[in-house]
């Protein structure tokens, strides 16, 4: 016969056991890619109802221009100062607290290991990252800024950087086995080398997210005006990462996979992601609450389309697209720590390289849209005269690019490995 | 009651259409840093051969600046800031400007407006400060 003692203690193990179960489901286990993309959905839509949207390479830009400015190649690269602070410029900002979000998540789901690669993955993480910073140059933007907030803000430029994106994925893949089957040296892997501490990392996990909370909430109530606006670009950040990490969002993936096993779930969750995204934000757009050119950049189509084949194949062979890039950062993974080094570098020189000859200088025309050398802002409502053709275009490629998914997941006609 | 709701709404409808259409005109900074750019700097790059931007004053300079309408206390030009956005202005240069010509019909007022949009948008201490790339 048992005690009240007895039963207490029962009572509270299994209450604690639970605790566990559901920490372990919510913290550890890995999220669906689907529930990963509507949660990206919902911290886009904070932002852009915030009047800001989603972006990562002018932040990455930013610390090249200060690797540039540091090693005395400003006044070679045609910057006239030194570049913004990175605590202050909103993209930038918004990649650190994007990096913390996913050590937070890495730290709490006990997958923070540094990951070593071989010697030969660090030089592809080189390669793959300088291609990256090119094509976003000439996109105006990769993955996210490029392709994902365009398109969420009905620009055509989305959808050529998309095109590109498919081509250089392709291309990018074949250079990639050829290279696995002709060079041998430097392929020896090496096992991830744990972390000190380990038993430790989930409580330092919500450590730093309370402290990032800690972080936003004084700037929120700061008097300085520029301050209280980062603070939704803080915690959009850090929950951007927590997710991104959870759920494994990768644009490379998602783009890469069904060429290389036929895969399309990561490809199916973009899929969805747009397919929310794009009315939800047209609603915004009506509603006058953000203006769409904000996120549309002056590069269709050719900058656009260009800059999504290069920036394709650096992709493929960086491992990750931008943001997945940053959220591995978070995860410990060396190879891409390289990868972002040279796309933040080589994004710099070449947008230096082209500011020289003002290619990427964008002009506003008479009729209000910006233009550059490498293509205008198009905004399809205005371009076309109207929504209906905006969504029937939008959710045509949609329907296309799943219909085409669904069939090579079911064939593998289109694997070329 | 069928009445009184009706009135009420007539009189809401009303109400609501009255004070969006008394609303002062915002200012639309694209559109002023099209005449800004194609207008005033161009203008003073070729009389002066520098050039003019947002960020060379903090917001509450170009406030102060534009509330004083004084746009050149040496004599050698017109004095009046506002009269380079006015439409007397706009004509005079409408065969060799094409922004004057494309926005010859917007109203002076509304110009104005969207000239200090611009300028507060881009200012130094603004959050997106115009710089000559």
């Amino acid at each position: 016969m048992e005690t009240g003692n007895g039963v207490g203690s029962v009572t509270q193990s299994r209450w604690l056991s639970g605790l566990r179960a559901d920490y372990e489901h919510i913290f550890v286990d890995s999220w669906s890619p689907y529930v990963g993309a509507i949660l990206m959905v919902l911290i886009i839509a904070v932002l852009m109802v915030s009047g800001l949207f989603w972006g990562i390479y002018g932040g990455l830009k930013l610390w090249g221009d200060w690797i540039n400015w540091s090693l005395g190649l400003g006044p070679l690269l045609n910057m006239k100062s030194a570049p913004e602070s990175p605590l202050l410029d909103r993209m930038s900002l918004m990649n650190m607290t994007l990096v913390l979000g996913a050590f937070a998540a890495a730290l709490m789901s006990r997958q923070f290991a540094f990951n070593r690669a071989p010697k030969l993955e660090y030089i592809w993480g080189a390669l793959g990252g300088t291609f990256m910073g090119i094509g976003a140059t000439l996109a105006g933007g990769c993955t996210t800024g490029g392709f994902f907030t365009p398109a969420i803000h009905s620009s055509p430029a989305g959808w050529a950087m998309w095109a590109g994106l498919i081509l250089g994925a392709l291309v990018g893949l074949k250079l990639l086995l050829w290279t696995m089957e002709h060079i041998t040296w430097g392929t020896k892997g090496l096992p991830p080398k744990h972390a000190p501490l380990r038993a430790w990392h989930p409580l330092i996990g919500v450590l730093i997210i309370v402290a990032v909370g800690v972080w936003a909430t004084s700037w929120i109530n700061s008097p300085n005006e520029k301050l209280a606006a980062r603070a939704i670009l803080v915690l959009a950040g850090l929950a951007m990462g927590f997710v991104l990490h959870r759920s494994r969002i990768c644009f490379a993936r998602a783009f890469r996979e069904p060429f290389m096993t036929a895969e399309g779930e990561m490809t199916k969750a973009i899929i969805l992601a747009l397919a929310i995204a794009i009315p939800l934000a047209s609603l915004l757009f009506q509603k006058k609450i953000i203006d769409p050119y904000l996120g549309i950049p002056a590069t269709f189509w050719i900058g656009s389309l260009l800059g999504g084949a290069i920036f394709g194949i650096g992709m493929v062979f960086a491992g990750g697209c931008a943001s997945g890039a940053l959220w591995r950062v978070g995860e410990g993974h060396l190879k891409l720590w390289v990868a972002v080094l040279f796309f933040a570098w080589s994004g710099s020189v070449f947008s230096g390289i082209l500011r020289y000859w003002q290619v990427m200088t964008p002009e506003m025309s008479l009729d209000l849209v910006e233009v550059t050398k490498v293509g205008t802002q198009v905004y399809l409502p205005e371009w076309l005269g109207g929504w209906s053709y905006a969504y029937l275009i939008a959710l045509g490629v949609l329907l296309a690019w799943y219909l085409w998914v669904r069939y090579n997941e079911s064939t593998e006609k289109f694997t070329i490995v | 009651m069928k009445h009184i709701v009706a009135w009420l709404i007539v009189t809401a409808t009303v109400g609501v259409t009255f004070a969006t259409s008394a609303q002062a005109y915002d200012g639309d900074w694209k559109r002023g840093r099209v005449y800004f750019r194609q207008v005033c700097t161009s203008c003073h790059l070729s009389t002066s051969g520098k050039t003019i931007s947002p960020a060379d004053r903090v917001k509450a300079d170009w406030s102060a600046y534009l509330k004083a309408d004084k746009h050149d206390v040496k004599g050698k030009t017109n004095h009046s800031v506002k009269y380079y956005s006015s439409r007397e202005y706009r004509k005079s240069i409408v065969g060799a400007n094409k922004a004057a010509e494309k926005y010859l019909d917007v109203p002076d007022a509304e110009l104005q407006a969207d000239i200090m949009a611009f300028v507060l948008y881009g200012a130094k201490d603004s959050d997106n400060p115009s710089r000559c790339q």
